[in-house]
């Protein structure tokens, strides 16, 4: 009995139940020599397991600072982050991060920095990395230092990296805003693709409002200083996607709702000052 | 693979260049000497003539020994001090306010003033002669160890902590190979200075290249005191260059060091 019971928590853990995300009316102030600067203002969110959501706004609207709250990298000055009903207090492989310039690390190879997860832990699947770097199209890269891979490739890698882990949330901070405009499609769908097929939690940062509409469930658009959540649209677009849904009407319509909040937003901000 | 080839075709540019400026420099010097400009300065073909003399005798191979024992021993024991305090000064700040600021007192001091304190204090010659040397290496090593561990990139350390890495991952995944150029130069410029100071050292020493030289000066010996000088050079080249080249073989990834 007893058993049965353990086995079916162990199920519910290993599918998509874990990686709820909720933020409860979090503040952060920068103060540089005294000076308070409001990053983040006051935010409340939720965000469901499983689902996919991109955070839109201009740069300095703290955004990335979020992001490093939700990571634990940073502590917000009030209000606080859970993440499955637990407090967030620091940074934890479950929480992976993709980085808005590559982390790879320079000194290791690309196999190297794909297990390095799984070796911290003691967890080295042999033959895991290569398996992951060919579902992300660059196999035989496994011996090479990051700067020998061209931007799209290293973003490639760090994302298998990630993946290595096994993270309940990937927490992504504009990782395709570096990449060219072909290469930055291509990395779009294969994130749909693989968020697809193991649904994790995805909280994505960007200012790019196509980008943010084309991959999320939910658009959370944000002003600045300060950093507040102005609104947060549902994205109706039936799944799996691929490029040519940005051409129909309805994303069309969004990408107006979504473009006529920001420009008000900047015209508010350019009137008030 | 363009950046091999890159490679040799620099080095080959970089050894004629080598040549070419120690060519320079013996012209300047045979220019010197054969116009009387500075009086007695011996020219380079008696300094060449007195180093092939030298080279055979057993009191030349002893005073190498001498000398290269009393540079190794206390640079590798500078490294062993310099590289920890180095790290631990880079990542505390509390610790940096206790330490540093007396460490930065006795750095300016010149090897020659610390000679008649090591008389004093210290039981043997031989370990005065080897505290100033230590004393020439230990300041570059420690100063640029703590820059590079004070300029790691932030993001490399959140990389490692948030794919589970502990603290003690956090330092040897990414701190320590992030610092690890600028240890590198540390060791090289800590490497020359240790010869430099060498020299100043050897003053008391019974034995070593510095000795060599002081007593060609005492007995008026001036090609001789030239020969010494340029075997010291060499070997100095050469120990700073077998620790550039350990250090460029550990570092394959990075393209700063590569050139």
């Amino acid at each position: 009995m007893t058993g049965q019971q353990h086995e079916t928590t162990e199920e519910t853990g290993s599918t998509a139940q874990q990686g709820s995300v909720l933020l409860d009316e979090v503040t952060k102030v920068y103060d540089p020599d005294g000076e308070h600067v409001v990053a983040v203002d006051d935010v409340d969110l939720r965000i469901d397991a499983g689902e996919f959501i991109t955070v839109l706004g201009p740069s300095g609207c703290g955004k990335s600072t979020l992001m490093n709250c939700i990571a634990g990298f940073l502590e917000p000055t009030s209000g606080h982050v859970y993440v499955d009903g637990d407090r967030v207090e620091g940074p934890s492989e479950r929480r992976g991060v993709v980085f808005q310039a590559n982390r790879l690390l320079p000194w290791k190879t690309i196999e190297e920095n794909v297990n390095l997860g799984p070796k911290m832990r003691g967890e080295l699947v042999e033959g895991r990395a290569s398996e992951l770097l060919a579902e992300m199209g660059i196999e035989g890269t496994e011996d090479q230092y990051p700067t020998e891979l061209s931007g799209g490739m290293q973003q490639r890698a760090e994302i298998a990296r990630l993946l290595a882990n096994d993270p309940d949330i990937m927490l992504m901070d504009e990782p395709f805003s570096a990449l060219d405009a072909l290469t930055k499609e291509i990395m779009q769908e294969m994130l749909l693709e693989i968020w697809e097929k193991d649904n994790r939690t995805v909280v994505f940062i960007t200012h790019d409002v196509s980008e943010a509409i084309f991959l999320a469930d939910r658009v959370v658009v944000m002003s600045a200083a300060p950093g507040e959540v102005k609104a947060d649209i549902e994205v109706d677009i039936p799944r799996p996607r691929n490029l040519d849904v940005t051409t129909t009407d309805r994303f069309k319509e969004l990408e107006r709702e979504v473009l006529e909040l920001i420009h008000s937003e900047a015209r508010e901000a350019m009137g008030g000052a | 693979m363009s950046a091999v080839s890159g490679f040799n075709r620099l080095s080959v540019l970089e050894h004629a260049n080598v040549v070419v400026s120690i060519l320079g420099l013996v012209f300047v010097w045979w220019l010197l000497a054969v116009n009387g400009a500075i009086n007695s300065l011996p020219g380079p073909l008696p300094a060449v003539n007195a180093m092939v003399s030298m080279l055979p005798t057993g009191e030349f191979h002893s005073s190498v020994i001498a000398s290269l024992r009393h540079v190794f021993v206390p640079y590798l024991a500078a490294t062993a001090l310099a590289v920890p305090l180095g790290v631990a000064i880079g990542l505390s700040l509390t610790f940096r306010d206790l330490v540093f600021p007396s460490l930065e007192m006795l750095r300016p001091v010149p090897p020659i003033a610390w000679i008649p304190i090591a008389i004093l204090v210290l039981p043997t010659t031989l370990a005065s002669i080897m505290f100033i040397t230590f004393m020439g290496a230990f300041f570059p090593i420690l100063l640029n160890t703590i820059r590079g561990v004070e300029r790691v990139e932030p993001d490399y350390v959140k990389a490692v902590q948030c794919l589970g890495g502990t603290r003690r991952d956090v330092l040897r995944q990414a701190i320590l190979p992030a610092a690890l150029p600028s240890i590198h130069t540390g060791l090289v410029i800590g490497m020359g200075l240790a010869w430099v100071n060498l020299v100043a050292a050897e003053m008391i020493a019974d034995a070593g290249l510095g000795r060599l030289i002081w007593v060609a000066y005492t007995t008026g010996n001036y090609a001789n005191i030239v020969a010494g000088v340029i075997f010291v050079g060499l070997l100095g080249y050469a120990s700073s260059t077998l620790v550039r080249w350990i250090g460029q073989r550990r570092m394959s990834w990075n393209v700063e060091t590569a050139s």
